[in-house]
């Protein structure tokens, strides 16, 4: 709902503006209108997004252009195809289908639960790290939702906690996943606007410190009244706590081995993932979960994931290759850089235009659709790529977990066993929401908590 | 007569369907050889001072081939990204047509698609084009490939194309639902539990309630 309200409130201010004059061109102002309300069609009538941004970019060829663009859609879906950055993509993928089977979980929020329980807000922060680190491994936020909803909720049978705030901490945490790295989303990014996806990595350490800070902040200062202490509740010794650091040590040596290459220059994206990959099967092996079975269906679920991905990215370089041929982006960059606004002012609406969307586009599609026309918008303003890429991905995590539209939070209002109603879910999530929206402003302001690490890395 | 006609095309579908479901299965392993592969060249190049010289090639082939061979199964599992908030507040017999003009829409994308590639791979024959690493791939065969796996989609929509019309003609357009709408949030809930070993996975799953809109 909020989403429709934004977007008629968008394309009223694009109306107003040519009707006053202060659109430069109104002929393009109208084609551009034209585009959109077929795009809102196309979706609306449920047409596979891939399929509606590719007949899109047929129509706009046929309509449009005088050359024969047909002949070129060959070579302009096979680059993408065959593309070694993309590779990453399927690699982390299987590395995450490989991890999800292998038990990972449990442990993961039991050796965490070992040492933040006695923490002012104790499982509460146990939510956050868990979630945090498995959305980091699953790419799926529902998978997220739906594993974390069935690993944690138990621990919180008969414990006097806020169920506002354990779920609310539960959906937050899945809302790190893409934007601590190493995430598939900035490899999108990275592949379509031609920025490098190594130093996205580096340029989301500081924004995802600042979101995971402030989400420990919110904790804290509900922590009486949401997390009261327990005083018959377990304390551990410290033998007990390092002992339990065994069952860490899997995820850990995995993270080190992943994230080190890439930080440490050793290897590209793809390189990393495909040694997460190995590394994965090596720790299933050695757990004895390694068989045919699993390995089969993480297979499976990789094949069709990356088809799911590949069929929109077809669409969206078809669509792609006519505009460019027709000189739509810098037509439209030129548009918004001579409109009567400051940067900041558009950069506003761009940024509400994300959360609007990603109400009900899941965040590869969103992406994918939009950022091939919004990228020169954004460099013609001045904006950082990097910058604007760690912005995006944080916009699409926002967009996860902002009630009522998002998905997450159904799955885990289905996973609990107490029967509260969804509301609790929603004024849950709704502090780390916001604040998840105080980093993205913090981050417009000072720009350099992104741009930093990577220009003292290079 | 109609019966008879969706039953043959049925089975027509179900082959295709079963041809890219054991594609699916190729395009998934041949993922995990590509991470085989470019961890031995990565290994190599550190330690044994050797490089394969072709490794960037051939997984960009591996993807290419993966994600093309990956298509068909994905549109019989339903999982092709599709945005139905507002379809599913329609009417039935009104959703069942745009669930056709989906699918109709998705075939004009891959006819042209498939038009594209195999343009492509005649191309590449008719030059002799190969890559510029050290094994000097002639292109025409991961192009080959490629389109083969585009191909077989596009005979996929086809045939479903065909099943769903009759079956929506023959006042069946709950079957063709069945085969069309996107995957609910339950089957992801029980897809992810199962493969976390949860034993109640499909319990859990379906004690899920679907979306409301306030």
């Amino acid at each position: 709902m909020i989403a429709v309200v934004f977007l008629l409130i968008l394309v009223g201010i694009m109306l107003g503006m040519t009707f006053t004059g202060h659109a430069p061109s109104g002929e393009l102002m109208g084609e551009i209108l034209l585009l959109v309300g077929l795009f809102v069609l196309f979706f609306g009538m449920g047409i596979y997004v891939g399929a509606a941004l590719g007949v899109l970019g047929l129509i706009v060829g046929y309509a449009f252009s005088d050359r024969p663009f047909w002949l070129f859609i060959g070579q302009t879906i096979w680059n993408p195809s065959s593309s070694f950055v993309l590779v990453a993509v399927p690699l982390f993928l299987l590395m995450g289908e490989i991890l999800l089977r292998a038990g990972l979980s449990d442990r993961l929020y039991r050796t965490l639960n070992i040492w933040l329980n006695r923490m002012p807000g104790g499982l509460l922060h146990t939510n956050i790290a868990a979630s945090g680190v498995f959305s980091a491994i699953s790419g799926s936020s529902v998978a997220t939702a739906a594993t974390m909803g069935s690993v944690a909720l138990p621990f919180f049978k008969d414990k006097p906690y806020d169920p506002k705030m354990v779920l609310g901490s539960l959906a937050a945490g899945g809302a790190l996943g893409n934007l601590i790295p190493p995430g598939i989303t900035f490899i999108i990014y990275g592949l379509i606007t031609e920025t490098s996806v190594g130093a996205l990595y580096v340029a989301a350490i500081g924004p995802s410190i600042l979101v995971v800070a402030l989400f420990i902040a919110i904790i804290l200062m509900k922590a009486k009244t949401a997390a009261p202490r327990d005083p018959d509740g377990p304390r551990y010794s410290w033998g007990e706590k390092f002992r339990s650091l065994i069952d860490l040590l899997p995820t850990a040596i995995l993270i080190l081995i992943v994230l080190g290459t890439i930080y440490g220059g050793l290897a590209t994206a793809t390189e990393s993932a495909a040694l997460g990959v190995v590394a994965a099967i090596v720790l299933a092996a050695i757990d004895g979960k390694l068989n045919f079975k699993m390995l089969n269906d993480s297979a499976e679920a990789t094949a069709r994931n990356t088809a799911l991905i590949g069929l929109i990215l077809f669409g969206a370089y078809l669509l792609n290759y006519v505009f460019t041929a027709l000189g739509v982006p810098q037509a439209l960059a030129k548009l918004v850089s001579e409109m009567p606004l400051p940067p900041w002012a558009i950069m506003l609406l761009i940024i509400g235009f994300y959360l609007a969307l990603g109400t009900f586009m899941e965040g590869f599609s969103m992406m994918i659709t939009t950022i091939p026309v919004i990228f020169p918008v954004v460099t013609a303003l001045g904006y950082d790529p990097i910058w604007f890429g760690v912005i995006v991905v944080m916009l699409v995590e926002i967009a996860l977990i902002s009630p009522p539209d998002g998905t997450v939070l159904y799955v885990l209002q289905g996973m609990r066993k107490d029967g509260g109603p969804i509301t609790d879910v929603f004024s849950g999530v709704l502090p780390f929401m916001l604040v998840y929206i105080l980093a993205v402003g913090i981050l417009m302001i000072f720009p350099s908590i992104a741009l930093w690490l990577p220009t003292v890395m290079r | 007569m109609l019966n008879t006609l969706i039953d043959a095309a049925g089975a027509g579908r179900r082959s295709v369907a079963w041809l890219g479901r054991m594609m699916g299965y190729a395009a998934g392993w041949c993922f995990i050889g590509t991470a085989g592969l470019i961890t031995f060249d990565v290994l190599a190049r550190r330690f044994l001072g050797f490089s394969t010289q072709a490794t960037t090639e051939l997984s960009g082939y591996a993807l290419a081939f993966g994600m093309a061979w990956g298509l068909s199964h994905t549109l019989s599992m339903r999982a092709h990204v599709r945005i139905d908030v507002i379809v599913n507040h329609f009417p039935d017999r009104i959703r069942y047509w745009l669930h056709l003009t989906s699918l109709a829409f998705l075939a004009v994308l891959i006819g042209y698609l498939f038009y594209g590639a195999w343009t492509l791979v005649e191309e590449s024959m008719l030059f002799n084009a190969t890559d510029i690493s050290v094994i000097r791939t002639p292109l025409a065969i991961p192009q080959g490939l490629w389109a083969f796996g585009i191909g077989i989609f596009l005979l996929l929509i086809l045939a479903l194309l065909i099943e769903c019309s009759l079956l929506i003609v023959a006042g069946r357009g709950a079957e063709a639902e069945f085969l069309l709408h996107s995957r609910t949030y339950q089957e992801e809930v029980a897809e992810a539990l199962e493969a976390v070993g949860e034993p109640n996975a499909a319990e859990i799953a379906k004690s899920i309630q679907p979306e409301v809109k306030p």
